[in-house]
């Protein structure tokens, strides 16, 4: 009898231990319908715009191929793109849209919901809450048929991707500072709502990937300026007679012994580890066509007294109530640190998420550091985040990848599939992204150049607060203000003012 | 007369060496090449216990002490790609593209004399080439793997004198120097991203080429041969690792676009020719085998090859003037053994040979490439030989099948798909002896 029990013991305990071992595995993912929800990196938004040239190269689009999908429905633009896409009109490298006119959605008729479902700008609390955007990217996806959420569940996926990557941080960089409520989703508003469209994703049968959020060092509109000053015409670090780069001036004071009072009060050196976005180096039409950095702004006196506002401070963001945000173009190593540890609880947020509703968290932090060191090396083409150069990022804002960018990413994310669920779908060809020239269709009306620049436009920096909107879009956009009070001790310089442009709407 | 036959040793020495070398590029096990005698290619080169023929100076040069007469043997392989396909793969260069080495019939010659001293010494002398890559691409200027290599030539020409002392009926040493000389070659495109269309563009031609004269090394190699009775036989030969440093010169030639970026491209080519470096680090190898005479004169010969081919770690290309521009490429090769076995039945003066090895390859599958594809492979060889003891031809013809290789799951070059190879050897070798 005795020897029964234990028998009967040992049975359980081994039926036990299969039981749990079901549990624990993972279940074999149905890609047979695949919904992606995200932002403009969902949407293959590259080059300021919204293209089917770009948007076949969707990561969406591109792991719906691998899934053997051949229905997947994007909401597709005509060439030249919603807006107009941007391009590269010189190698100074220049920039400029392509069109004055814009093209015209081409898939507007389908009479579903999209599959993908990505909205160019959303916050996570868009992907739930928003039906409208009074005609601008969400009305082009959306068609009033419901928030992103809804029509997703609508579709009934299989699969998801659930890819809201930036925009509830990422503006924080764009804008020069991390304010919560202005440029920056409150971690606690941003995890309930996380939590909530995780909640509602969950399914009986349905697996996904939500994807994480990047390093916002990855960025080159973050990585592209140097701290300090570089000769526009050799593009090499100006050395002072030691040998040492000569740091640009902010008008934060650190403490620096080279710090000075300028002609718009005290200035300091900016410490090493600070960024400096490509909005300094963007032509204002408030500034005359100038630049920041091309009117002196941050540069020291005795590098290039000829500057007009050389020992001015290039400016540092903040905000201004009521409904005042002043872009600025330097985000000091403390704000990085501070921005970088919010992407690093967002990303906590995620995956804890993903991890309590059946889904899989892909690291994009780590991706994007990787891609920061190392590139990619594809049979001996290297491609890197450098601007214009790197081939990873578009002719946009400097944030979004460009066509062989969102390839990798979707390479990546196949990849990731295949190790979480035991997969082995195929991976999506590089080699058409990289040798498939991203420029319009034939027939697209010519190219209307815009202000030269070495690095960027104006229209590529508002570009960047059309892709990651501040948090209450009804704030003002302030963008390189000049200290009015300084300005008035700039007595060579013409009258300048405090510039206050109007945010546009798409 | 004297000075005569001076100049003709002065002109001939360096003639010989480049016959060689015009024919060295041959297809690599690795890039060894062991086909270097006709009578033991038949056998599926299992040929180390049998070692009869003057060819034994490369296969194993104990044997020379059973060969008591002057010997020269003259031959030459006939190497033929078959088969050099590759079929690529997603993600890089994408499924659907096919692409081809080039096919050329290679002529590797191979020279050996055996000069009897006394009757327990001989000297041999052979020449032959033992390392050879010949891996170059058809449409070399849009294959798809032309910024890794379009085309990879490594020659050799090996010159190696040896002693053999039979110090018994039944047991024969030998001890021989290895003077190895060498060139390389390697070509590619590099690459760039033209802004104006963020899409890849070919923005250079570089062509490494090394001289001759100014690259060799030296090894040696050794041999045993026992013989306890007539029907049986157990050997073994060892030959050294040679490293050669090559210098030579690195041509960069900018491949124009026609568009604007030719001109931000061309600070960044060092066009011109400039001094290059690089070292090859030739593997070690022991040849182990045994033989069995049985009636009817029916000889079955056995042998494992080991090739410490973990001395190619890593391949360093160096460019002493240019700054940055130092490749290095991990190869993390392991070392590698070959199983042979070799039959041989005689009729009188006629011998007709079969043979069939399984040589395992020693590259890694992340380091295949378009550089160099290597894997397993099969052979299977057929031979015949007619002659007497003053004179003999051997012929012999060897299919080697080099199992298809995919490196879908990783590769050092992200260049991802399948490579199918298959080659044949045509040998023959003439022999006399006096």
């Amino acid at each position: 009898m005795k020897r029964s029990l234990l028998r009967l013991a040992a049975l359980a305990a081994v039926f036990g231990l299969w039981a749990a071992g079901a549990s624990a595995q993972t279940a074999a993912p149905n890609f047979s319908k695949y919904v992606a929800l995200g932002d403009s990196y969902g949407a293959g938004y590259g080059s300021d715009c919204l293209v089917a040239r770009e948007q076949r190269f969707s990561y969406p689009a591109q792991l719906a191929k691998s899934f053997g999908i051949t229905d997947f429905q994007q909401p597709t633009v005509s060439d030249p793109g919603i807006p107009a896409c941007n391009t590269i009109t010189g190698l100074a490298p220049t920039f400029g849209r392509i069109s004055i006119v814009t093209g015209t959605p081409t898939n507007a008729a389908l009479a579903r919901s999209y599959d993908n479902l990505s909205v160019v700008g959303y916050k996570i609390a868009d992907v739930s809450d928003k039906t409208t955007d009074n005609g601008g990217f969400a009305d082009l996806v959306l068609r009033g048929r419901g928030t992103q959420l809804n029509q997703a569940l609508g579709l009934n996926p299989t699969f998801i991707t659930l890819g809201i990557i930036g925009n509830d941080i990422l503006t924080a960089g764009g804008a020069g500072f991390l304010q919560d409520g202005v440029t920056a989703t409150p971690l606690p508003v941003f995890t309930a709502k996380y939590n909530a469209v995780a909640a509602a994703l969950k399914a009986p049968g349905r697996t996904g990937v939500f994807i994480g959020t990047p390093d916002p060092r990855f960025i080159p509109l973050a990585t592209t300026i140097p701290y300090y000053v570089v000769n526009p015409a050799t593009r090499q670090p100006v050395r002072d007679a030691a040998g040492n780069v000569i740091p640009l001036y902010g008008s934060r004071d650190t403490g620096d012994p080279r710090c000075k009072v300028g002609p718009a009060g005290k200035v300091c050196p900016l410490p090493p580890g600070t960024l400096v976005t490509l909005g300094a180096s963007a032509p204002l039409a408030a500034l005359g066509g100038s630049s920041l950095l091309g009117l002196g702004f941050g540069i020291p006196c005795s590098v290039n007294p000829t500057l007009p506002r050389c020992d001015f401070p290039l400016p540092d963001g903040s905000f201004t109530p009521p409904a005042t945000v002043n872009i600025g173009v330097v985000l000091y190593p403390d704000e990085v640190l501070a921005i970088d540890q919010r992407v690093r609880d967002m990303n906590a947020v995620i995956k804890s998420a993903a991890e309590a509703n059946g889904f899989k968290y892909f690291d994009f932090y780590a991706l994007s550091q990787d891609l920061m060191t190392n590139g990619r090396t594809y049979g001996g083409i290297h491609v890197s985040t450098a601007f214009v150069t790197g081939g990873l990022f578009g002719y946009g804002e400097a944030v979004h990848m460009s066509n062989i960018g969102y390839t990798i990413l979707a390479d990546e994310l196949i990849q990731f599939i295949n190790a979480s669920y035991g997969t082995k779908l195929e991976r999506p060809n590089i080699a058409t992204a990289l040798f498939t020239p991203d420029v319009p269709a034939a027939g697209s009306t010519g190219i209307v150049a815009q202000a030269a620049s070495l690095d960027f436009t104006e229209e590529m920096w508002r570009g960047l607060f059309r892709a990651f909107p501040l948090q209450d879009e009804t704030f003002e956009l302030v963008f390189a203000a000049e200290p009015a009070a300084a300005v008035e001790r700039a007595a060579p310089v013409e009258r300048s003012r405090v510039i206050r442009l109007p945010r546009k709407r798409e | 007369m004297k000075r005569r036959r001076f100049r003709l040793n002065r002109i001939s020495l360096p003639l010989a060496l480049v016959t060689f070398l015009a024919a060295a590029p041959a297809f690599p096990a690795g890039f060894q090449v062991m086909t270097q005698g006709a009578k033991a290619t038949g056998m599926g080169l299992a040929f180390t216990a049998v070692a009869d023929d003057p060819s034994a100076i490369f296969y194993n040069p104990a044997g020379l002490g059973w060969q008591k007469h002057f010997e020269a043997q003259v031959g030459a392989e006939f190497l033929s790609k078959v088969k050099g396909d590759f079929e690529g793969a997603n993600p890089y260069p994408g499924n659907g593209v096919s692409e081809k080495q080039h096919s050329t019939t290679f002529v590797v010659p191979n020279v050996y004399a055996v000069v009897p001293l006394t009757n327990e010494l001989n000297f041999g002398l052979g020449i032959n080439a033992p390392y050879g890559l010949g891996f170059r691409w058809d449409r070399a200027e849009t294959f798809s793997g032309r910024f890794v290599s379009q085309n990879a030539v490594v020659q050799t020409v090996d010159l190696n004198p040896v002693i053999s002392f039979q110090a018994t009926p039944t047991f024969a040493i030998a001890l021989g120097a290895d003077y190895r000389v060498s060139k390389v070659q390697l070509e590619r495109n590099n690459a760039a991203i033209n802004p104006l269309t963020n899409s890849v563009v070919d923005v250079a031609h570089v062509k490494l080429n090394s001289k001759l004269q100014d690259n060799h090394g030296w090894g040696w190699n050794a041999g045993i041969l026992f013989k306890p009775i007539p029907q049986f036989s157990v050997g073994a030969a060892y030959r050294s690792k040679i490293k050669i440093d090559y210098e030579g010169t690195a041509n960069f030639e900018q491949r124009l676009t026609g568009t604007p970026f030719d001109a931000l491209v061309a600070p960044q080519i060092p066009q011109g020719t400039h001094p290059v470096q690089t070292s090859i680090e030739f593997p070690a190898t022991m040849n182990l085998g045994t033989a069995f005479t049985f009636p009817s004169d029916f000889l079955v010969s056995l042998e494992a090859d080991w090739t410490q081919w973990t001395s190619f770690k890593a391949l360093d290309i160096r460019f002493p003037d240019l700054t940055g521009r130092d490749l290095h490429r991990e190869t993390d090769w392991r070392n590698a053994w070959a199983y042979r076995i070799g039959v041989q039945k005689k009729f009188g003066a006629m011998a007709f040979r079969a043979g069939y090895y399984r040589d395992k390859t020693p590259q890694p599958t992340e380091d295949i490439g378009p550089l160099l594809a290597d894997n397993d492979r099969d052979a299977y060889s057929v031979g015949f030989g007619f002659g007497t003891d003053h004179w003999g031809i051997d012929v012999s013809d060897l299919y080697l099948k080099v199992h298809d290789r995919s490196n879908l799951s990783r590769s050092n070059d992200n260049f991802y798909g399948t490579f199918k190879e298959a080659v044949n050897i045509f040998a023959f070798s003439l022999r006399v002896a006096f």
